[in-house]
């Protein structure tokens, strides 16, 4: 019954959990930034895509190699890391001035390493129905690894603000990388355990100190 | 045979439908979109169908993949439409989105009412029970979660498109977990599922419409 599966994604399930309570106990209050409530949001998909997962395995014994739902909330969490950066982050730190060019560019690399992500995807042997939607959800993680990047890489100009939140954007970058590659171990049906354990573990940290670390953040840039 | 949904939408919009002259401005939007609800629930299950034959998929993994998606979208959309063209307030939004989810409810409990009571006539309190607390609340629940979405995003433009397909994968994702524990031995834990989501959300908002009312 407690087969690796149902051990690994159960943790995650957890760690996410932990993740979501907290942002429902400290940033869902009237008056709190509409970048900490996208985030919690992000987290409460996360951890409806881990519960996703971990219900099929109970029910079905194995995630049928087949369009799972969990992918959407995959989608759903980088949607709103996305959205949180895109909508209200991006506008504080760079005034679109020449100055950043160089900053923007090099970001690029960023969804660049998540576009060869998803063409490996594409070309995995797993059935249509399951590589393209992982495939699309890389992609979706690469738009939100650009934002998550630059604001790692751009200069600190405006009232530390980069400073305090910038253990968040570095963490939510490896959440996204750690993701295409589970996308990618799941195409390809490794078996291989440490390879997995090498994306689990790094999950597991990062789900657990994603929202205490941006609320950190936010109350250093605030003080 | 006549189609039993079609008899049973019309047996239930037609009284609402009659009283939206009589009712208040207030009450007659809220007519309206239990309206809305019943007829996105009619045209869903007539698509569903479509598609499952076009896709030849197996019933479970199509409720449990498939028919989240196509239903949430159609939820959705009347949410999204009020939101851009009427009103993106707090509270008007949650009553729409709410009482979409209500009649898309009402209208797939009453359909598989009725022909449950044709095929083998088995109902009694506890089905009832399940039915209403179960996918009836669901249904409301995870339009209310887009509701609620839509509110919180309206300020910033910048984040309504992306937001809101992120609320739909929210939903979807919910909507999922229920179908698939509802169709396992684990059923009862998802019967339970959206009365254990439905407390904590009332409990938020009673407290933020006392903290709103109190500043």
């Amino acid at each position: 019954m407690f087969s690796v599966d149902i051990i690994g994604n159960g943790l995650l399930c957890l760690c996410a959990l932990a993740g979501f309570i907290y942002a429902l106990i400290r940033v869902f209050r009237i008056r709190r930034s509409i970048y900490l409530k996208m985030v919690g949001c992000a987290m409460g998909c996360l951890f409806l895509a881990r519960l996703s997962s971990i219900v099929e395995i109970i029910v079905e014994g194995d995630l049928p190699d087949l369009f799972q739902v969990s992918i959407l909330g995959f989608i759903g969490y980088s949607l709103f890391i996305f959205s949180a950066n895109y909508g209200t982050f991006d506008s504080l730190v760079d005034d679109k001035s020449q100055m950043l060019t160089k900053y923007r560019r090099k970001a690029y690399f960023a969804p660049l390493l998540f576009i060869l992500g998803a063409v490996i995807i594409v070309f995995s042997p797993a059935h249509p129905s399951l590589r393209i939607p992982c495939a699309i959800e890389v992609l979706f993680l690469g738009a939100t690894s650009y934002y998550d990047y630059k604001h790692t890489i751009i200069p600190n100009r405006y009232m530390g603000i980069l400073k305090s939140f910038k253990p968040f954007h570095i963490l939510s970058f490896i959440m996204s990388a750690c993701l295409m590659v589970e996308n990618i171990l799941w195409c390809y049906n490794v078996t291989f355990l440490p390879a997995w354990a090498v994306v689990y573990i790094p999950m597991y940290v990062i789900s657990l100190l994603l929202m205490p670390v941006l609320v950190g953040g936010m109350n250093k840039w605030r003080a | 045979m006549e189609s039993i949904a079609y008899i049973v939408y019309i047996c239930f919009t037609l009284p609402f439908l009659l009283g939206i002259p009589v009712v208040r401005k207030e009450s007659r939007v809220i007519l309206l979109f239990i309206i809305i609800g019943m007829s996105c629930c009619l045209f869903i299950s007539e698509l569903d169908g479509l598609i499952n034959e076009w896709l030849g998929l197996s019933l479970y993994y199509f409720t449990t993949n498939i028919t989240p998606m196509t239903e949430e979208l159609i939820k959705m959309i009347p949410v999204v439409l009020f939101a851009a063209f009427i009103s993106r307030e707090r509270e008007e939004l949650l009553t729409i989105a709410f009482v979409t989810g209500l009649g898309f409810a009402l209208m797939e409990n009453s359909t598989i009412l009725v022909k449950t009571i044709l095929v083998d006539g088995h109902v009694n309190y506890i089905w009832a029970l399940i039915r209403t607390l179960g996918a009836g609340l669901l249904h409301s629940l995870c339009t209310t979660m887009v509701g609620m979405g839509i509110s919180l995003i309206k300020i910033h433009r910048k984040l309504v498109i992306c937001g809101t397909f992120a609320l739909y994968s929210m939903a979807v994702v919910y909507h999922s977990i229920y179908n698939t524990l509802i169709q396992s031995d684990y059923r009862y834990a998802g019967a339970i599922m959206p009365t254990l989501t439905y407390i904590p959300i009332v409990i938020a908002l009673i407290r933020i419409r006392k903290s709103s009312s109190a500043s």
